[in-house]
């Protein structure tokens, strides 16, 4: 198969079996995969584990899009970047998991400032209840001063 | 989701947050406020922060009596024309006791000194403080003088407060007269270091300024029978001093005041008390010969205090305890920067929003 593959191209397979092919530029962002490459332990298909091919896609095409846009503004790559990380909780969650498996800086970067901004001014009780999945009675029945007295300003 | 992230990660995004955030999330929960509290956080908090220099000038702690502080965002201040001061309240069990001095400023930390000219450490930001032990080395004299500096020694990852007790019953220059202890956060105790070679008399005692990892005071050095205005440096490394020229000492008629640190450069006012004043910037440091002067004409002030440096090179002062003062050198203009809600009079220092504990050991 590696035979007409073009040079410097890879093939990458997601945990449920898709495969894409990738420009090896592209593909050593990942710094787990370069290394691979330069150990010369890839010759064939890269398997990438834990990353199915629904965030494979995405993390793809935020390495092409940095990629190619070295020489364009900084000011349009931070506009796709701030695009690129507005989702939801699960698809973030999975991201950042793939992104510090595969150790993708930039990404990594950009998700977790996009989660740093998503948290910033909330408030203790929407943390608990948006991000870490606590239930609404468990904090109804929590000690109320206690709550009041977490949720004031400390300016 | 944020349950199940690994903690490096967490660690990754919560030392994003500004201070007030962080200290609002402590009580989220256990786990938030164990990695929150964690020596390894704080310092990697502070390190995505002190990339730049400029950010230990990011914001003003205004001192007023009694123990009444004050803070003032100085972010892009060269763009701004709305300056408020958010009063810092203090719980009872918080509250440091009475405060009277301002003595040093560094990564969020405050050296403060009490009625009884007992030191401690302050974080106004998180409110938590720590009275330091009382130094046994001073110099047995009724006329007894104390200068303080409080700075960071990078090659023990440790603060460092120093002291200069020295008397000057007599108003004759003479360098013997003075004893120099170090204070370790570390290791919490006070400890005697080679005497300084200057003569640290002034009318005033000043605090020590930092820069590059040294605190500097002006002080007179005496050869043979001449005495000249030195400004004299201690290494917070390997605790030993060293002297800076100070601008145009071939003529001993300059007064040299209120040294200070502006855009990393040491910076000193000269009262010409003629309707203008001088500020000279030592650009490149330790080259006499890069000493800079600017007029200002603004008014006459009994001083001025050199805060910070915008990056449109516009100077922030503090002058006479009850304004502040932007100069541009280029233009030649001065205007007075008005901020709402402060007191009459206060003591003002800049400082970082910082997580480092006076109460927390190193890590390394």
């Amino acid at each position: 198969m590696s035979s007409s593959l073009e040079k410097n191209m890879l093939i990458l397979r997601s945990s449920d079996g898709e495969e894409f092919i990738v420009p090896e530029v592209v593909a050593v962002m990942s710094k787990a995969i370069k290394n691979m490459v330069e150990d010369e332990c890839a010759s064939n298909t890269i398997p990438v584990p834990n990353v199915d091919a629904n965030i494979l896609a995405m993390v793809i095409e935020f390495c092409k899009k940095h990629d190619e846009s070295e020489a364009e503004a900084a000011s349009d790559l931070k506009t796709f970047d701030s695009e690129f990380v507005n989702r939801g909780q699960e698809a973030l969650y999975d991201l950042i998991t793939a992104a510090n498996f595969r150790d993708v800086k930039e990404l990594l970067d950009a998700l977790c400032q996009n989660v740093a901004e998503m948290i910033k001014g909330k408030s203790v009780h929407h943390i608990r209840i948006q991000f870490l999945g606590y239930q609404l009675f468990e904090i109804l029945t929590s000690n109320f001063i206690w709550n009041i007295w977490c949720d004031r300003d400390f300016d | 989701m944020m349950v199940k992230l690994p903690e490096e990660i967490m660690v990754d995004i919560l030392s994003r947050l500004p201070i007030t955030s962080l200290c609002r999330f402590r009580c989220v929960s256990k786990p938030w406020l164990s990695l929150i509290s964690d020596p390894y956080f704080i310092k990697t908090h502070l390190n995505r922060n002190t990339t730049n220099e400029k950010h230990q000038h990011d914001r003003l702690i205004l001192l007023s009596e009694p123990c009444d502080f004050h803070s003032v965002d100085l972010k892009s201040f060269e763009f701004r024309d709305h300056f408020e001061a958010l009063h810092l309240k203090f719980s009872p069990n918080q509250s440091p006791s009475d405060c009277m001095e301002i003595w040093g400023s560094f990564d969020g930390l405050l050296l403060m000194l009490d009625d009884f000219f007992d030191c401690f450490l302050l974080n106004p930001s998180t409110r938590q403080s720590r009275k330091l032990p009382k130094s046994s080395f001073s110099v047995n004299s009724e006329y007894c003088f104390d200068s303080y500096g409080f700075g960071y020694d990078s090659s023990r990852d440790d603060y460092k407060v120093v002291r200069i007790s020295h008397h000057d019953y007599d108003y004759e220059v003479d360098c013997a007269d003075n004893i120099v202890s170090v204070y370790n956060l570390s290791t919490d105790s006070w400890r005697r270091i080679g005497d300084s070679p200057f003569d640290h008399s002034r009318d005033d005692p000043s605090p020590g300024i930092l820069l590059d990892g040294a605190l500097h005071w002006v002080t007179t050095s005496v050869v043979g029978s001449n005495t000249s205005c030195v400004i004299a440096s201690l290494d917070l490394a390997d605790e030993t001093f060293h002297s800076v020229p100070c601008p145009g000492s071939v003529d001993d008629s300059i007064v040299v005041q209120q040294l200070g640190v502006v855009g990393g450069c040491l910076c000193v006012f000269v009262p010409r008390h003629c309707g203008c004043d001088d500020v000279w910037v030592m650009k490149e440091y330790g080259v006499v010969d890069s000493w800079t002067k600017f007029t200002i004409n603004y008014a006459n002030f009994t001083w001025l205090k050199p805060l910070s440096l915008s990056s449109t090179c516009e100077f922030l002062f503090e002058a006479s305890g009850n304004k502040f003062v932007l100069c541009n050198p280029l233009e030649k203009k001065s205007k007075e920067l008005v901020v709402q809600g402060i007191p009459d009079y206060y003591d003002a220092e800049t400082y970082m929003e910082t997580l480092v504990s006076p109460n927390m050991p190193s890590i390394t």
